[in-house]
């Protein structure tokens, strides 16, 4: 009986021409904000090249003037290659796997780091921080395949399923219908499975189709995205099926509906930044910059305190003692700008974890949330990004700090056997995939939540002639 | 007297609708809740402004103590490690933040570098950031007109309100006075929220009442109310020609969902498409090899130096640069930050140019949504548009200009040949160079919301020339 309502309801569907339309419009929406987010991961991938390439040529620069250009007569004024601090190397962060799904997070955090090894560790990002794009441009959103989905699915989803019943019973053939020998709820599931068949699926399909042609390759990524899609899809025909049983006609069914789409897309994360802001707010970055500058400028000038005192060394050494008095303001400054930024980073945490665990708050923040983790677009990926590069700083600083104890100059031979290069080191995928469930759980026992209590409504309203 | 029976009828269909609006418990509630909403957020925007203010003149105390702590520096190291300054926030941004959060609060002034403002309110987010908060203008800009859709869309569609239209037309009104009568009623309870939206924003902004302020206020209500009228007048075309309240409902929500939703959002991904703008990378690249190879491309850095040595030696009169009664390095560096800054300001008049193309095709779009037209206006009259700031980071260049040619100028006059390291009192040195940066006066913004106006104006012409077809679709079905 199940499968015959559902055949019958998918034949009613598939005859009003509205159905193949929806599926058209949704298309060439994936196909536009896939095309578009594919043009921003190229334009990405050529600002990353463009920074690898500034380090190559530094390096070929610097090769070339230990080899051809410095002679005992210039080296006063040119002698700087010569010496390890002149290591000039960047730490990049490449786009994800599916990183044509979302721009994410991705413009809010650096992509990449300018490691030089006496720089403050604080200063690495300033020069990947500032991007050059139109605001207006960033202030209206990207227009990528996590809008479509997030934002315009629902609508999908809704403009399909809004008159689901509310149709039989503004029409007076409700009670007729439910005088036939099946149950509201079987009568209800089998509408609502007809439409989870042509409002869901395609969908999800079409989504996938457009990945595939865009290069995604991952089976695992796809198949996550498809789940994260087809439950979201579904927690909002749930939204519809409840809507039919409290709406008594089919413009109540839409406006009910698209007062849902409102507060749970718009209003309800609007809401949950809010609470954020007042329970965690972000630290001050600008009060921030000026502590860890007084750090700086401290070390500075406890350094030359203590360096007053050493009198010049004779023979002088290959590298002269000013790097050494240096490295050691560097280091000290190091401390210094850890003690000051603790707080600053704790506060940053805090607000991370607040605005992580909003995502419960909308199955719309859930979804954003694991189709930026997918792409590789998150926060918490930028951080691991920042953190890895401020480990290969001090890996730098070890590195040179060698080059100094041993009086060692850097050679060609240096170069040729290559600098230290960044490696990044992906999170576990029991990490990645932990993030993700929790995603799709949130969608889905939302979901489960609005069919709770439609069959609450079910059971108090049984006749429909209201 | 036909005037006045004219006059008369109307009044009677404007104030029999306005009587059925108040009585309509679920417009009420909405209109209530839209108020209440705009309300919570300009008393959090209000509170968000004061803080930011105070927190502005901490830093910038902050900034002088750092700068100053220096001590004596070698100037040519000050500069590169920079000033920072601080962009104020404008007033009437409590109503309308604009592009605020992302423009970046602060100005990294080095040597050598212009750099792009830094620390946007959208840095370090998560996913839940990517939703945007909850502004004044959001309210005004996007859920008023899904208000106005729901209030209107059944002003002469469903059974109730075709009989009465019926009722009124045979009691001798016109369908088209019917229109105007119950645009005047919508009209009015428009009017009233924005009488208390304006109420609010302006006791938000007491510190900066002025006569320009108010005036700017005043305009971006104007613009507002041309905003709603227009889309009032699309809802109840809509109304009048639809057949049934379904139809007259997913014909407005339609309207809707493409000028509040969709146009704001695919309009600049499109600008951008058609005028592409060089990322931070490639514009800094660019830079770069300008600085190394010359304007023309073909004259490297170390040839124009030699030459600049050659001409500087020449113009004193001497023959090498020990000889010299000023310092070399410190000439030097003052005449490459002089080239370089004009590299700079060349190579972001045309990143600029880029974006002034893209904010045309977005006003373009105003063909599809009145949103268009009113955001680029309300901003500009709010100060937190993208002029506004570019006004604010040409008066920061000059500042860092002056700041970093004193430091080498300190250098060119008073480092010795064969000195070693030089250091002289780097906060004495640029004690008289101060930055007060100045808003744009109203003159200045008005020939740059004359075009939105002028649009927002056609859309409500062309609305009442939808209602007036409406009326005629009216009076054939009566």
């Amino acid at each position: 009986m199940m499968a015959a309502i559902i055949r019958m309801e998918a034949r009613r569907l598939l005859r009003g021409r509205w159905l193949p339309l929806l599926w058209l419009v949704f298309f060439i929406l994936c196909a536009g904000a896939a095309w578009n987010g594919a043009a921003w991961v190229e334009q990405r991938e050529s600002a990353l090249a463009a920074i690898q390439a500034d380090e190559r040529e530094t390096q070929r620069l610097r090769r070339a003037q230990i080899a051809d250009e410095i002679t005992p007569d210039n080296r006063m004024r040119y002698g700087g290659a010569l010496y390890a601090t002149a290591m000039s190397l960047r730490a990049t962060l490449a786009p994800g796997g599916l990183a044509v799904l979302t721009v994410g997070q991705a413009e809010g955090y650096p992509m990449a780091a300018t490691i030089h090894a006496f720089s403050a560790s604080n200063t690495i990002f300033d020069r990947h921080v500032a991007g050059m794009e139109n605001p207006s441009v960033l202030a209206a959103g990207r227009f990528d395949l996590a809008f479509v989905i997030v934002w315009l699915l629902p609508l999908l989803v809704l403009a399909g399923s809004f008159d689901l019943f509310a149709h039989e019973r503004e029409r007076g053939i409700a009670p007729w219908l439910l005088s036939q020998p099946v149950s509201p709820g079987r009568l209800l599931a089998a509408k609502a499975a007809a439409r989870a068949l042509l409002l869901v699926l395609p969908p999800v399909a079409i989504l996938l189709a457009v990945l595939v042609a865009g290069g995604a390759a991952s089976l695992a990524a796809l198949s996550m995205a498809a789940v994260l899609v087809a439950l979201y899809a579904l927690f909002w025909l749930a939204l519809a099926l409840l809507v039919n049983l409290v709406a008594g006609n089919a413009a109540q069914a839409a406006l009910g509906c698209l007062a849902g789409w409102l507060l749970l897309v718009v209003l309800l994360p609007a809401l949950a930044l809010g609470l954020a802001d007042l329970a965690a707010p972000p630290s001050s970055p600008t009060e921030r910059v000026n502590a860890l500058r007084a750090q700086a400028m401290q070390a500075r000038a406890e350094t030359r305190a203590a360096g007053q005192a050493t009198a010049p060394r004779a023979p002088a050494p290959n590298i002269p003692d000013s790097l050494r008095r240096r490295a050691l303001e560097v280091e000290r400054g190091e401390g210094l700008i850890r003690t000051a930024a603790a707080p600053y980073r704790a506060q940053d945490e805090r607000r991370l974890a607040w605005l992580d665990a909003l995502r419960v708050a909308s199955p719309a923040i859930a979804l954003q949330d694991g189709l930026e983790r997918l792409a590789g677009a998150d926060a918490a990926r930028a951080l691991r990004f920042q953190d890895q590069a401020h480990g290969f700083l001090l890996e730098v600083r070890a590195l040179v700090g060698r080059y100094l104890a041993e009086d060692r100059l850097l050679t060609t031979a240096d170069y040729d056997a290559g600098l230290p290069r960044f490696v990044m080191r992906e999170a576990p995928l029991g990490e990645r995939a932990g993030a993700l469930l929790f995603d799709a759980a949130v969608i889905a026992l939302s979901g489960a939540a609005l069919l709770l209590a439609a069959r609450r409504r079910l059971g108090r309203t049984t006749t429909f002639t209201e | 007297m036909a005037a006045f029976t004219t006059t008369s009828q109307l009044g009677l269909v404007a104030r029999q609708q306005w009587t059925s609006l108040l009585r309509e418990r679920r417009l009420r509630l909405l209109g209530l809740l839209v108020l209440a909403l705009s309300a919570l957020a300009l008393v959090d925007a209000a509170q968000g402004s004061r803080r930011a203010e105070s927190a502005r003149l901490h830093d910038t105390h902050a900034e002088r103590e750092v700068w100053e702590a220096q001590g004596a520096a070698n100037p040519h190291g000050a500069a590169h490690f920079g000033r920072y300054v601080y962009k104020p926030d404008a007033p009437l941004a409590v109503l309308d933040p604009g592009l605020s959060g992302h423009l970046g609060r602060a100005l990294k002034l080095e040597g050598h570098q212009q750099n792009a403002s830094r620390f946007k309110a959208t840095d370090g987010g998560a996913a839940l950031t990517g939703f945007g908060g909850f502004s004044p203008a959001f309210a005004l800009q996007v859920l008023v007109p899904l208000l106005i859709v729901f209030a209107a869309f059944g002003a002469f569609v469903g059974e109730r309100a075709r009989q009465l239209t019926w009722q009124e037309i045979g009691a001798g009104a016109s369908p088209w006075q019917l229109m105007l009568g119950r645009a005047s009623a919508y009209g009015g309870a428009l009017l009233l929220l924005l009488l208390a939206v304006g109420a609010l924003a302006a006791l938000a902004t007491i510190p900066a009442w002025s006569g320009a302020h108010l005036a700017a206020l005043g305009l971006m209500l104007a613009a507002y109310g041309l905003y709603w009228l227009g889309f009032l007048g699309i809802v109840l075309a809509l109304s009048a020609v639809s057949r049934s309240s379904r139809g007259a409902l997913f014909g407005a929500l339609g309207f809707w969902i493409v000028a509040a939703v969709l146009a704001p959002m695919l309009a600049p991904a499109l600008a951008e498409a058609r005028h592409p703008t060089p990322s931070a990378t490639a514009f800094e690249a660019a830079v770069i090899e300008e600085v190394m190879k010359g304007p023309d491309g073909h004259t490297p850095r170390d040839v124009r130096f030699a030459a600049f040595e050659r001409a500087t030696l020449a113009r004193y009169g001497v023959r090498h640069i020990d000889a010299l009664p000023i310092n070399y390095s410190g000439l030097l560096f003052e005449h490459g930050e002089k080239i370089s800054s004009d590299i700079y300001n060349r190579h972001f008049d045309r990143l600029y140019d880029g974006h002034a193309a893209q904010a045309r095709i977005m006003l373009a779009a105003s063909a599809l949504s009145p949103l268009m037209a009113l955001r680029p206006l309300s901003a500009a009259l709010a100060q937190t548009d993208l002029p506004a700031h570019r006004h604010f980071m040409v008066q920061a260049e000059a500042y860092r200009y002056a700041t970093v040619q004193a430091l080498n100028r300190d250098i060119k006059l008073n480092r010795k040949p064969g000195n070693g390291e030089y250091a002289s009192d780097v906060a004495a040195i640029t004690r008289s160079i101060g930055f007060t940066p100045r808003p744009y006066a109203l003159h200045e913004l008005l020939p740059r919301v004359a075009a939105p106006f002028a649009l927002l104006l056609a859309w409500l012409l062309a609305a009442l020339g939808l209602m007036r077809l409406g009326a005629r679709r009216l009076e054939g079905s009566a």
